[in-house]
């Protein structure tokens, strides 16, 4: 392996006090031994966490000089402390963040200058051709301006976890249907049949409501741009006319009785459970399922766009627990090694094959379709990115920290008739105007 | 250094005490104490360590807005400010209140009732008894919280029992409905509370001299006027003991609610240990959260010294 080392051509003043730099080679000394840290929260699911790790060990075998410290703990644990460990003087040298946007962590620490821009990394390495731009746009932070969706690029993503619609094939065939419904009326007429069978039309749970909402909001847009705008906080309301039929189907839903009995009391395991267990005919979740639904349901696995109003509609979530290096970071160069190994072609088909889901960047067509489920996520985002598709729109619980927090407990409100799906709307709305006015400060 | 440390030990050792002047200057019970803060200079120096500096850090961060990764701004005392009008945190002290009933006020009735049970009533299987009612204690909070959401759920053991008693139309989700959630995270306290009391109160009880329950007898007191006159006052230290324990694990219950109900639903399980979890990891408001913590800090302190000198002061 040739060795290439770090070129410093210049670059503004990071709020850490070092240069960043603004042109760099791919590569790196591979001859001088070197340990870097990484840290994951993947801790509380083994199969993913050890895919990861595998990754990991994949790197250091390719690369014998470099050691990685591999710190992995459990979601909750590291999110509490991967932000005032990034912002400490020994922060690790790579890392992964649960959010992106303005959820907590990516923008407070890359405004802070606490994130490595990876810009010119992304020119050396060629990641622009590996990710599609949409793809990338969501892990952009303008630092002036405060703006997320565009200026200089902080993360690459770990997977791809667009939110959709499982489904049990056996359960569809008993009331009657061969193939999931294509339309949004179909769609309905599977929950009042579903029910009528004793089956529970719809796996929920307090803890996912935000998804059933992504789900029907984007149902009820013909085009990405309106709920980007405000998710990326430009322009428009959470109080759209779309988003207020879309809570309003889901109240109408739960008053029918779709929702899975006790959903309000219910933890995520629960749902995930009434699905894989298959008493549940349909769950609004993404990838990250995809092994457990899989090996559970195996051939009566289904996944789906939830069936739009109009001709087309946007698909929500998608790339997402972005992988971040540290400013502070002494081996930048090892780091973005790492970074350009995890998304490429043969690691990303590795993290397919070891039940991840989607990975952020491009997987090989064969391999993804030794998993159908897999490959149906893969056909979606295929399509909508397409030219003239609808696009995507990333998680609206990103918009700011509040609404982060509100969105759960104001669905919580709504399902419960504690609060009129308009009060709802307003109150998230108000979290937006007010954090927009914060920025601005 | 042990080469010193010889040294020092071989002059105390041939020196006659007699002979030293310094030590005469000291008298014998500051002696004894200087001698007694060596002891515990350890066990201090590891306090101050963990508890001591981050409690100060906490309140140099509760003067400050900060979001955990930018620079801090000095905001003085404008976040204890905020607290106060706050309809949220408002909000958190009521529900606080109302757990520290359930986890502190009725256990300790419960566990005295219990203990004056067990005493009296020769029960057989009296340790087996005992281990039973102790045992929420020993089970990890995290096993509580889901075991009772299961418990409670809406197929679950309790509503199964209200239907099979022909109370079907009382049946709900008891910790995702509005009403019922924190009574519900309330009955969790109180089963988990009261075997705790309770074998305080048995252990305290064996320290009464039974010569006073013989006396009682002879007056032909019943057993509620023995329990009253003799059982209780005679167990004021340890219900003082029971009291700051209850109160402290009431005010910073926090695993049991975030394993549930995670302040939900809405914000009605949401008590003042949970909000600051919520600003400080979820909002990534940490001076807030900081100003917050340490005004339950000195909650709780005020309330603990209180209690033990009443139970002095009576």
């Amino acid at each position: 392996m040739a060795t290439a080392a770090l070129l410093v051509t210049g670059g503004a003043a990071a709020a850490s006090g070092r240069s960043s730099p603004t042109r760099v080679t791919r590569g790196f000394d591979t001859h001088k031994r070197v340990t870097i840290t990484i840290a994951d929260g993947w801790g509380d699911t083994p199969s993913v966490a050890a895919a990861f790790a595998g990754v990991v060990h994949n790197f250091e075998r390719k690369y014998p000089n470099v050691r990685v410290n591999l710190e992995t703990e459990g979601s909750n644990a590291y999110n509490e402390a991967i932000n005032l460990r990034a912002a400490s003087n020994n922060p690790p040298d790579v890392f992964m963040l649960s959010t992106a946007g303005y959820g907590p962590g990516f923008y407070d620490l890359a405004k802070a200058g606490d994130l490595e821009p990876l810009d010119a990394y992304a020119k050396a390495y060629g990641w622009y051709k590996r990710f599609s731009p949409t793809a990338l746009e969501v892990f952009r932070l303008n630092r002036k301006t405060g703006q997320w969706g565009s200026g200089a690029l902080y993360g690459l993503p770990e997977q791809n976890t667009m939110i959709g619609v499982f489904y049990n094939k056996k359960i569809l065939h008993a009331i009657g249907f061969s193939s999931p419904p294509t339309t949004f009326a179909q769609f309905e007429t599977t929950l009042a049949l579903a029910k009528e069978k004793g089956y529970t039309p719809i796996a929920a749970t307090k803890d996912a409501y935000v998804h059933d909402e992504m789900g029907l909001w984007d149902a009820f847009s013909s085009s990405e741009q309106p709920i980007n705008n405000w998710v990326y906080g430009k322009s428009g309301t959470f109080a759209s006319s779309a988003n207020l039929r879309a809570v309003e189907t889901l109240l109408t839903w739960q008053k029918d009785g779709y929702l899975q009995a006790g959903s309000e009391g219910l933890g995520y395991g629960n749902a995930v459970g009434a699905l894989t267990g298959g008493s549940a005919l349909y769950f609004f979740a993404g990838p990250w399922l995809d092994g457990a639904v899989q090996s559970s349901l195996g051939p009566d696995a289904g996944f789906m766009q939830l069936p739009s109003v109009s001709k087309r509609s946007p698909v929500g979530g998608g790339p997402s627990s972005p992988l971040v290096i540290s400013s502070k970071s002494k081996h930048l160069a090892v780091d973005a090694a790492f970074l350009n190994f995890f998304n490429s072609t043969a690691e990303s088909n590795y993290l397919v094959q070891h039940g991840w889901g989607p990975p952020g960047a491009t997987v090989n067509p064969s391999v993804a379709r030794t998993l159908p489920v897999t490959a149906e996520v893969l056909a979606i985002l295929r399509r909508v990115e397409a030219p003239g598709g609808a696009g995507t729109t990333p998680y609206i619980n990103w918009a700011s920290p509040a609404v982060n927090n509100d969105i759960y407990s104001g669905l919580e409100s709504v399902l419960a008739n504690q609060m009129t799906p308009a009060q709802y709307l307003a109150q998230i709305q108000n979290d937006w105007v007010q954090f927009k006015a914060q920025r601005r400060s | 250094m042990a080469r010193a440390a010889v040294a020092v030990e071989a002059g105390r050792v041939h020196s006659p005490a007699g002979r030293r002047v310094a030590p005469r200057a000291v008298s014998a019970p500051a002696r004894r104490q200087r001698t007694a803060y060596a002891y515990v200079l350890p066990a201090l120096v590891l306090y101050a360590l963990v508890v001591v500096v981050p409690f100060a850090h906490g309140v140099v961060i509760s003067l400050f807005n900060w979001d955990g990764a930018s620079p801090m701004h000095w905001v003085g005392v404008r976040n204890y400010a905020a607290a106060f009008g706050d309809p949220l945190v408002r909000q958190a002290v009521v529900h606080t209140l109302v757990i520290i009933a359930f986890y502190a006020a009725i256990p300790i009735c419960l566990g005295l009732v219990l203990a004056a049970v067990l005493a009296r009533l020769r029960l057989r299987l009296l340790a087996t008894w005992r281990a039973l009612l102790f045992l929420p204690q020993v089970i990890s909070v995290v096993v509580v919280g889901v075991a009772w959401q299961w418990v409670v759920a809406e197929n679950g053991p309790f509503n199964e029992l209200l239907r099979a008693v022909g109370l079907a139309s009382l049946t709900r989700v008891w910790l995702g409905d509005f009403t019922w959630a924190l009574p519900t995270e309330g009955v969790i306290g109180i089963w988990l509370m009261s075997g705790l009391c309770m074998v305080l109160f048995i252990a305290g009880a064996q320290a009464i001299d039974p010569e006073l329950y013989d006396a009682a007898n002879v007056d032909g007191a019943g057993p509620v006027r023995e329990f009253f006159t003799i059982t209780v006052p005679g167990l004021r230290k340890v219900i003082a003991v029971a009291s700051v324990l209850t109160l402290v694990g009431a005010i910073n219950n926090f695993g049991l609610i975030w394993v549930t109900t995670e302040g939900g639903p809405g914000n009605q399980t949401q008590v003042l240990s949970t909000l600051i979890y919520t600003r400080a990891f979820v909002l990534n408001e940490v001076g807030d959260a900081a100003a917050l913590a340490v005004l339950l800090a000195v909650v709780i302190m005020a309330a603990a010294i209180g209690i033990s000198r009443l139970a002095d002061r009576s």
